[in-house]
């Protein structure tokens, strides 16, 4: 196989599942207030609690990398997400995103997500949480076979965990802003093969943060200037390894177990009503990319805009109970 | 599905917007005496300026001396006019030391939040 420089092909679909999975980062997000500990919204993974907010626009810019060394195709993602507790501790999402590249042109809509996700267990005074959820990406929902990005046409599951802990327990004033998260997923194609014989392979997507509060620092540490109290940065880095079902290398190509991922730094503004989140994402190797890329988010937390009516859990919503 | 994000991002919008402040998470802004500061003096009162309005009743504070006892502080008073800080006079004047202040803030719109930080009083 030579180098992927089409638009579309089944051939072609391990990298732009490489694109697309990396460009999908950002759609899913959501802030959690945990004790005194609010995590925010972040660009590479999901935050680890359930949330009424709305994600939208969130924006990814990479460009891909060919196996020759020269430079891929620019690959951009405009996503969304809505996501609506049904219970304090379960919350239902659905999202998607609209994709397109230069180098070749091409553009599409991705498939429809939704999913379930539920808080196992959260615990105020370490400011610690971990849930979990099922995913699913829905086959043919997205753009037709026939666009130039069209969407998957079969139907992926993912199981997912996710742990978040900030560290307001540390004994050391300058470590108690400090937080991180983590997120862990297998994802299943639904489908092993497609029509022309090529696979879609399993994949396992771990990626984690290392945040700096301080919003954090401010309200419990030492007040810090006006102009830096809603400020998170942060350290990120998100990863996808296929470790099922995958196809033999193809001459040519990148080797098809490839680990593919990014990392970058990450700065978030957190406001009442809304947070703003940007990240510069560094490729890890060739495979992922070839320059930095940049992800941003604008995310409305429905929950402080309607707190008595869409932004409050379908059903338990009770006072002192929101997130 | 368009029409449904058109519709959403355009009423978040109105209210982002529009909103006064009276909604959402109370965070601790700023506070008297300052989060992590030094002090000279006995402060008469503690006050805690938040992000959001908020409700009197439920919301309130303990002051805590370093070797662990209670120094006593009267209920919160939110003024009408400074509706996002509450007002907690001091029982007592405090000696030398290390203090931490745990407060717990209901925003009006019944979000739930605490924390705590510490002050010291210079000898």
């Amino acid at each position: 196989m030579t180098r992927c420089s089409c638009a579309w092909t089944p051939r072609c679909a391990p990298r732009f599942a490489v694109l697309l999975a990396l460009l999908a980062g950002a759609p899913a997000q959501a802030h959690t207030i945990v004790g005194d500990r609010v995590f925010p919204a972040t660009l590479t993974i999901d935050d680890p609690g359930v949330n009424d907010e709305l994600a939208l626009p969130a924006f990814s810019y990479l460009t891909g990398s060919n196996f020759d060394g020269t430079p891929g195709p620019i690959s951009y993602s405009l996503g969304w997400e809505y996501s609506k507790t049904l219970t304090p501790s379960l919350a239902f999402s659905l999202g998607s995103a609209f994709n397109w590249q230069r180098r070749p042109s091409a553009q599409g809509w991705s498939n429809l997500e939704t999913q379930l996700k539920y808080v196992f267990w959260e615990d105020a005074k370490s400011e610690s949480i971990i849930a979990g959820a099922l995913s699913e990406d829905w086959a043919s929902t997205g753009s037709p076979q026939s666009a130039s990005l069209p969407s998957d046409p079969f139907t992926t599951l993912t199981a997912k965990l996710y742990a978040g802990k900030g560290f307001g327990d540390a004994s050391l004033d300058w470590a108690r802003p400090f937080a991180v998260t983590g997120e862990v997923d297998y994802a299943a194609p639904t489908r092993a093969a497609n029509g022309d014989g090529s696979l879609n392979p399993s994949a396992l997507t771990y990626g984690a943060t290392l945040q700096y509060s301080l919003l954090y620092r401010n309200s419990h540490v030492e007040e810090v200037p006006e102009a830096f109290r809603k400020l998170i940065p942060a350290f990120e880095a998100y990863f996808t390894t296929p470790v099922a079902n995958v196809a033999p290398t193809a001459p040519g190509n990148f080797p098809a177990h490839t680990t593919t991922g990014v990392f970058g730094p990450s700065l978030y503004y957190v406001g009442a009503y809304f947070e703003v989140g940007v990240m510069a994402q560094i490729p890890v190797n060739r495979a992922s990319g070839s320059h930095v890329g940049a992800l941003a988010v604008l995310d409305f937390f429905l929950d402080d805009i309607f707190p008595d009516t869409l932004g409050k859990p379908l059903f338990a919503a009770a006072a002192g109970a929101h997130y | 599905m368009r029409k449904f994000y058109a519709l959403h991002f355009a009423v978040a919008l109105a209210f982002a917007t529009a909103s006064t402040g009276a909604f959402a998470h109370a965070l601790l802004d700023h506070a008297s005496p300052g989060v992590g500061s030094t002090v000279s003096g006995s402060p008469r009162e503690i006050a805690l300026s938040f992000t959001q309005n908020l409700v009197a009743g439920f919301s309130g504070a303990k002051l805590v001396a370093a070797g662990g006892g209670a120094v006593p502080l009267g209920k919160a008073v939110v003024a009408p006019g400074e509706p996002q800080t509450m007002h907690l006079s001091v029982g007592r004047a405090l000696k030398p030391g290390g203090y931490t202040v745990e407060w717990h803030a209901v925003s009006v719109d019944t979000h739930r939040t605490s924390g705590a930080y510490r002050f010291t009083v210079a000898p």
